[in-house]
């Protein structure tokens, strides 16, 4: 202090003036991506305008080439078509009916993967992104790294920084529910965050309409060999049966189909809930070869 | 401080870029900042998060010729005054100190003293400090910025800044007289 000289005193509160216990230094990466995501929220509602960026870099470029230009170019092309390339090698791990498979990536995070279901990702996962798409239904425990962790499903994505959730994919069904952390669900240029124990359900042929629940106990329920109904039709309740014990349900009244039921089933063998399928729905099942009929 | 200026200015504009850079500059030192106050590592990094969302949804509104620390300084006192008061943890930690500081009375020699001193000095600055003398002085002790920083990132004088350091500590001298 140049100024004013402090006494004896005033340079020993002077001294005195540090914290007495130091903060875990912060990491400020994996908070700014937490903190883009939630930029984007508000300005992704804003303005649902897409500009087609091909049509401007084109229009840009000037098409007179020379001969050098011609080799150079047209090396440059080679070398990114085969990066390219490389990068469309892809893994797939797919699923049958009655089948349920569990697949661990490079960066450590494991992914169960539900019957009739399909995850796929390139070679390239962890390079710079950590990207995998999705048919169907998986349970994913993603390892915390500064790459974000992207699903794609049909029409939309689900992007987080290292969490426990659950993604379904189906026809007329795209659900996203969280057991831990926090997770960005995009669809249709639409976004909404997704914290611990909420649920997110829409139906993808109705736009983003999304209805946000809490996140039921044994969530998510395949996981762990139950059933949960809230007002689902019995022939959602069948398809799901169906894919997982791989049999057939057929319904001998197409309209008892409509009926809804609500429950948590025990779904670890298939006689306790058909049982309890045809307690809800006060409708008997009848066993023929190998097909279930509802009568 | 032209080139915050020029951030400002463009995160204005809905620059993420420039407002990525600016991020990257004060995060950090908030952080640093709001846990002095706060004591928690959590709640410090909601609100200093927070306090960075309330920037860029009012962008529209930032002042470019006013200091950018001073804005998140002022964002985040806030912040921290609503968690204070919705958790009422103030009154948890009013609590604790005059515990400790029995502690002191009953047995003056096999305390440290050093450590009851630092205590008392955290509180009065967190409780008795006026907002400009408190910034100022932590950014100074805990960031080590030199007094020419601290005007550059205030936009105000060096005198200035001299001169609310000083006060600052007779404020505390005056009430740390029982323990000098």
């Amino acid at each position: 202090m140049k100024m004013k000289i402090f006494d004896k005193t005033e340079k020993k509160i002077w001294d005195n003036i540090i914290p007495s216990e130091n903060p875990i230094s912060i990491d400020t990466d994996s908070s700014w991506i937490y903190l883009e995501q939630q930029m984007n929220i508000g300005s992704a509602i804003g303005s649902i305008k897409i500009k087609d960026s091909r049509q401007s870099i084109f229009s840009k470029f000037n098409w007179n080439f020379q001969f050098p230009t011609a080799i150079a170019f047209s090396m440059f092309v080679i070398i990114s078509v085969s990066i390219f390339y490389k990068s469309l090698n892809t893994t797939i791990t797919q699923t049958e009916n009655g089948t349920v498979s569990t697949v661990e990536l490079s960066d450590g995070s494991i992914i169960k993967l539900n019957s009739t279901s399909k995850l796929s990702y390139r070679s390239n996962f962890n390079e710079t992104s950590r990207t995998v798409s999705l048919f169907g239904e998986a349970f994913f425990n993603i390892v915390h790294n500064q790459k974000p962790f992207i699903v794609e499903v049909d029409g939309g994505k689900v992007k987080v920084l290292g969490t426990k959730f659950n993604v379904q994919c189906r026809a007329n069904q795209f659900e996203v529910g969280v057991t831990e952390g926090k997770v960005l669900v995009t669809k249709d240029d639409k976004s909404i965050i997704l914290t611990e124990g909420q649920r997110f359900v829409t139906d993808p042929s109705q736009g983003f309409n999304p209805e946000t629940r809490a996140a039921y106990k044994n969530y998510p329920d395949w996981v762990h060999d139950k059933l949960y109904c809230e007002k689902k039709s019995l022939r959602k309740v069948c398809n799901e049966i169906e894919r997982k014990f791989n049999i057939t349900i057929k319904f001998a009244n197409s309209s008892t189909g409509e009926k809804t039921i609500t429950g948590l089933l025990d779904a670890s063998n298939l006689k306790s809930v058909l049982s309890s399928i045809s307690l809800l729905s006060q409708h008997e099942f009848k066993f023929d070869g190998d097909t279930y009929t509802i009568l | 401080m032209l080139k915050e200026k020029q951030l400002l200015l463009q995160i204005k504009k809905g620059n993420q870029n420039a407002f990525k850079k600016i991020f990257y500059n004060y995060h950090q030192s908030l952080y640093r900042f709001v846990f002095y106050k706060i004591k928690d590592e959590d709640q410090s990094d909601d609100i200093t998060q927070e306090t960075f969302l309330r920037v860029w949804k009012n962008r529209k509104s930032i002042k470019e010729d006013k200091s950018f620390f001073a804005l998140i300084a002022k964002i985040s006192s806030n912040l921290c005054y609503d968690y204070f008061r919705h958790q009422e943890v103030r009154n948890r930690y009013k609590n604790s100190v005059p515990d400790f500081l029995k502690h002191e009375n009953q047995d003056p020699e096999s305390i440290n003293q050093g450590e009851t001193l630092q205590t008392e000095i955290f509180r009065l600055i967190n409780e008795k400090l006026p907002d400009k003398c408190r910034n100022i002085i932590l950014l100074s002790r805990i960031e080590g910025k030199s007094n020419q920083e601290i005007a550059e990132i205030f936009s105000i004088s060096l005198r200035t800044v001299e001169n609310q350091i000083y006060r600052g500590i007779k404020i505390l001298k005056k009430n740390l007289s029982n323990l000098l």
